[in-house]
């Protein structure tokens, strides 16, 4: 143990002196350090504040929904025996505004009670200190209304104005603000307003068959007895099918989407650091090539191998510790800085605390690749021969390790430690093997393509014929010369290139997804509660109108999985976090004679336009799978408070996003005739002619619902442009890491390009052919780099796109361009950055320093 | 016949840590084609300064300096390399070869910069030549790190005379070699110049070898003087 201290005092003595040439290696790490720190902390952050708001963001202890009726007296009765009740009803409605303008709307009806937990903020500069029931009550013979800001930009209304909704008038009273239960629900496409529930009576829109919620949230008098509170709404109301939800299963599909983005962002925080464990690599082999004397004279005096190892291990080990200080000081400070302002974005509130947790993570990878990062250069110097050195004067060109060294246990062990505990700590982080093994797999492809490329580039260039002009001919062999830094600027630039690339291709895959052309026959304008004279009049008006291509309807209704093959929904385990999710609430179900458009049975059969028999159903061919459904199995549905069970006779697979109607269970036609269905309405007008449209319809038919599909579009895509903003943020980081560990490659070589060029100099080269071989040198590097990065970039985009997403896979070529095009002007910048810095140095009294 | 050396009143003021130091004082020095002069001196007297200063590697405060029939006051830094990439050749005590490189690709290296058109079979060629004059024909492809000191000095050589300058200044150029490497690398150099014609100034601590100069040169203080008197 003192020999090992004694080692140690002196390593650490060693490393006094000028620690700014640790300068790239210690920002490399600290940028990665600080990326998962800060990814870490936020995902934390978010998913404590939704424990600790949970009971507001459920607005109360319980909530009991259906999906078809209000509660009966008697239901309402046990519900207020449990505990302080609040009725609220959502539902989406269509509010006339003007002559031939109306607004879509996502209405709450909400009782006095309402909230029971947290407050509704909104603004009455006519009615300063009125309550919310204030505003909502009968006056004037209008209801009132507080409705979201958007209404009142988009059309010009203002505090006073009236609307109707359905016949009934309503008059503004109110701007809302934030509503505390909002964030629970899915997330929505209307405008959102605020009622009572008297007025939504008024305007008689609930009928049997309309899709809407009605919610009784209950502030429990036991806040513990929710198990049996839920358990007597249960037994006393078995047929109803009420679901009953705690404030944890409200804030789940949130939960699951943090997680989901969390695990994302950990992943590209990951990356970040594994490209500055490349600057690490090369700023550790730099310093081993610096310190090849004093290696050299070390075992000269008697000093073994390992000791050599244990002396740079320990220095390693110290500068990580540095860096990744560093990193979590950086971390902390901007995750501090960034989670007021993600919470005001989102609506609840992020206190900014730091989560010693993310910050061990964090550690625990700096430290972990650190060391991976830097063990083959102290490999190296660890096989240095002294011999070597001392026979040859000035810098001397330092060799690699043979293929016995790479296999051999002290190399080998190490390193599949470390990879395998960075592996582990992935899982750990991220609770995804699979995303982890494949992500893993990703990398060792990428560095292995990208040292590949370098090696053959060296290669073929070694085997063309010379050049005839000098400058090419010298910048040629600059790539391929013993010690050339290409190897490492191939890596490093390619490795921070593809996660550009990939990032940037993503994210434009997933706005493609949201653009119009992208979804062949996408309807223009999509009709919601439709009844069946509303459908049958406006498909005799279609031809009438030649601005209409085609409007098709289909009936849909709210059903939960009671049971599969008898066992219940809720004792049913899947391995997917989403498919579980549907197993517990209300889907859309439908009926349907023929198979829909751009489907494909791929298991059992369809069955006949006309047939009549015990009810059938059709399942989407994954969720089937993942169920573990085979063709004759039972699936039970409860509708409306009835049991209905049908057979599976078919598998059908389609994709989400083909732009037909297509659900994930469809019955056999008549199942659904006893019940009162409303239908979902497609219509596609010729391309140009929305407006018009979109006026002849609300003079046509005033009191249907309907919403241009580009108003949905919009919302996706504005919720979409926020992740894809953060994503980029933290892409951004490992970019900059890129960029430091290109910056260190090139700093790396400096001393030796600087005596390079000062004997080019003697010679009687000009700056200029000095500079016009670093150009091509440097300028046909970039482009290598950039087009492997390309390659790599789209192959991960599809890979991430197709099996992750499961969106359909396209590409920008431009966008590919512009990253090569931008690639090769920054290489090609930062090196003749360092090139002429080196053109600087005075022949003079670099000679008379020699 | 014209001096391929004339330089007349040459001063070299440097600063040293803010102070000014008079490196050269009036230096006159006239060197004619196919001579040999060597520079003898106390470290620090300011031979490696006027060797730099004919190369055009340092620029003289005061004076002129006219070689090989160019007058380097008044020219840029890419003027300087061009002329000595046509008149000159530099042997360096530290060798000072690329290590990246092979001993063919250093030598055809002074031929790539003067002539830069011409295909790299025939610089090879010409490369491959010098080596062999050398005595290095068998070690073409070796890098400096694999040969030995005097092996690299004799690349140095070759580099050095390959383009077939007007003149060869040589800073100690067995100063880090033993006895016997050191005279068979000046037995070289002498007898490439002599048969070419190239001026050799050269600087040594070696009494023997700078007695077998044709002209002998005492630098002290800056000042340089003959055995006869002030040059």
């Amino acid at each position: 143990m003192s020999v090992l201290l004694a080692w140690l005092r002196v390593a650490f003595v060693d490393l006094r002196g000028d620690l700014r040439r640790f300068g790239v290696l210690l920002a490399c790490l600290a940028l990665g350090v600080a990326t998962i720190a800060i990814v870490g902390s936020v995902g934390a952050a978010l998913q404590s504040a939704l424990e600790r708001d949970a009971r507001q963001l459920l607005g109360g202890d319980l909530e009991a929904g259906l999906s078809y009726r209000f509660a009966e007296p008697a239901e309402i009765e046990l519900f207020q025996s449990l505990g302080r009740m609040s009725e609220l009803v959502e539902i989406s409605a269509s509010a006339q505004l003007r002559e031939g303008e109306t607004a879509f709307l996502t209405l709450r009806a909400v009782d006095a009670n309402y909230p029971l937990v947290g407050t509704v903020a909104f603004s009455a500069p006519q009615a300063p200190g009125a309550t919310l029931s204030d505003l909502l009550v009968e006056r004037d013979g209008a209801w009132g209304l507080v409705a979201g800001s958007l209404l009142f930009d988009r059309s010009g209304l203002a505090i006073g104005d009236r609307l109707t909704i359905n016949g009934t008038s309503f008059e503004l009273r109110g701007v809302l603000g934030e509503v505390p239960d909002q964030l629970t629900q899915a997330f929505t496409i209307g405008v959102p307003a605020v009622a009572s529930v008297q007025a939504l009576k008024a305007t008689g829109m609930i009928e049997p068959g309309v899709l809407a919620q009605f919610r009784y949230k209950i502030a429990l008098a036991d806040p513990d007895g929710f198990d049996a509170a839920a358990a007597r709404i249960r037994s006393t109301f078995p047929q109803a099918g009420w679901t009953v939800s705690s404030p944890q299963n409200a804030t789940a599909d949130l939960s699951r989407f943090f997680n989901i983005f969390a695990r994302f962002l950990t992943i590209v925080g990951l990356s970040a650091l594994i490209v500055g464990g490349v600057g690490v690599s090369n700023a550790i082999a730099a310093y081993v090539t610096e310190r090849q004397r004093s290696i050299a004279t070390l075992k000269a005096l008697g000093a073994s191998s390992s000791r050599i190892l244990v002396h740079f291990l320990a220095q390693v080990v110290a500068l990580t510790l540095v860096g990744i200080l560093l990193g979590l000081l950086l971390g902390a400070v901007m995750t501090v800085l960034a989670l007021p302002v993600l919470g005001d974005l989102l609506g609840i509130d992020l206190p900014p605390v730091i989560d010693p947790a993310s910050l061990a993570i964090a550690s625990g990878f700096g430290l972990l690749v650190g060391v991976a990062f830097a063990f083959l250069p102290l490999k190296r110097a660890e096989a240095l021969r002294p011999a070597l050195l001392f026979r040859a004067a000035g810098t001397a060109v330092e060799g690699g390790l043979n293929w016995r060294q790479l296999l051999a246990p002290g190399f080998l062990i190490p390193m599949a430690v470390t990879t395998g505990l960075i592996f582990l700590l992935a899982l750990l982080a991220t609770r995804r093997p699979v995303l982890v093994l494949w992500y893993a797999v990703g990398i060792v492809v990428a560095f292995i393509v990208l040292r590949l490329a370098g090696l053959l580039l060296q290669r073929a260039l070694k085997l063309l014929p010379a050049p005839r002009h000098a400058a090419a001919r010298n910048a040629l062999k600059s790539i391929y010369r013993p010690g050339a830094p290409a190897p490492t600027v191939i890596l490093s630039l390619g490795l921070g290139l593809s996660l550009l690339l990939l990032i940037a291709l993503v994210d434009n895959n997933l706005r493609h997804q949201l653009d119009r052309e992208a979804i062949p026959d996408a309807p223009s304008f999509v009709f919601m509660d439709l009844f069946d004279d509303e459908v049958a009049s406006i498909t005799a008006y279609t031809p009438t109108n030649p601005d209409i291509e085609s409007f098709e309807a289909t009936p849909v209704l709210s059903g939960a999985i009671e049971s599969i093959n008898g066992a219940p929904a809720a004792s049913f385990n899947t391995a997917d976090e989403e498919f579980q999710a549907l197993l517990g609430q209300e889907i859309p179900l439908t009926a349907a004679a023929a198979l829909p458009d751009r489907s494909t049975v791929t298991a059992g059969e369809w069955w006949p336009a006309d047939y009549a028999g015990p009810p059938l159903v059709s399942v989407f061919s994954e969720l089937g799978n993942r169920l573990g459904l085979a063709i004759g199995d039972e699936v039970s549905f409860r509708i409306f408070g009835e049991e209905v069970t049908a057979r599976v006779a078919n598998l059908r697979d389609f994709t989400w996003r083909s732009g037909s109607i297509n659900f994930a269970f469809i019955l056999t036609p008549g199942v659904l005739d006893e019940f009162p269905v409303s239908y979902l309405g497609f219509l596609k007008s010729v391309p140009g002619t929305e407006r018009d449209v979109q006026q002849a319809l609300i003079a046509q038919f005033p009191g249907t619902i309907f919403v241009p599909i580009a108003e949905a579009l919009d919302v996706f895509a504005g919720i979409l442009n926020s992740v894809t903003n953060a994503v980029a943020l933290v892409g951004g980081l490992a970019v900059v890491s890129g960029l430091l560990v290109l910056a260190g490659a090139m700093v790396a070589g400096r001393r030796q390009r600087e005596a390079d060029a000062v004997i080019m100099k003697v010679l009687g080269a000009t700056r200029r052919d000095i500079v016009v071989a670093y150009l091509i040198e440097y300028g046909l590097l970039g482009t290598l780099a950039a087009v492997v990065a390309a390659i790599l970039g789209v192959v991960g985009t599809w890979g991430f796109v197709e099996f992750v997403l499961e969106i359909g896979f396209s590409v920008d070529p431009w966008v590919i361009v512009g990253v090569i095009a931008a690639a090769v002007v920054l290489t090609i910048a930062v090196g003749t950055v360092t090139t002429w810095s080196a053109l600087s140095v005075k022949p003079a009294s670099f000679l008379r320093e020699e | 016949m014209t001096a391929v050396v004339e330089a007349a009143a040459v001063n070299l003021h440097l600063k040293s840590g803010g102070e000014p130091l008079h490196i050269l004082r009036d230096v006159n020095l006239t060197l004619e084609r196919g001579e040999v002069a060597a520079i003898v001196g106390p470290s620090g007297s300011g031979k490696t300064s006027l060797l730099m200063v004919l190369a055009g590697l340092e620029r003289a405060t005061s004076g002129k300096i006219v070689v090989d029939g160019t007058d380097l006051s008044g020219k840029s830094e890419d003027q300087l390399a061009i002329f000595r990439r046509k008149s000159m050749g530099i042997l360096f005590q530290n060798f000072h070869l690329i290590p990246s490189m092979t001993a063919l690709e250093n030598v055809a290296l002074t031929l790539e910069i003067a002539e830069a058109g011409r295909p790299w079979r025939e610089l090879a060629d010409r490369a491959a030549a010098a080596l062999a004059e050398v005595g290095l024909s068998e070690r073409l492809t070796h890098l400096p790190s694999a040969l030995s000191g005097g092996e690299q000095q004799r690349v140095g050589l070759a580099r050095a005379l390959v383009a077939q300058p007007r003149l060869l200044l040589a800073d100690e150029p067995t100063g880090n070699l033993d006895e016997e490497t050191g005279e068979r690398v000046i037995e070289l150099m002498f007898g490439i110049a002599r048969n070419r014609g190239t001026a050799i100034l050269l600087i040594t601590h070696d009494p023997d070898l700078a007695g077998r100069a044709d002209h002998l040169f005492h630098m002290r203080q800056g000042k340089l003087t003959t055995e006869a008197g002030p040059a």
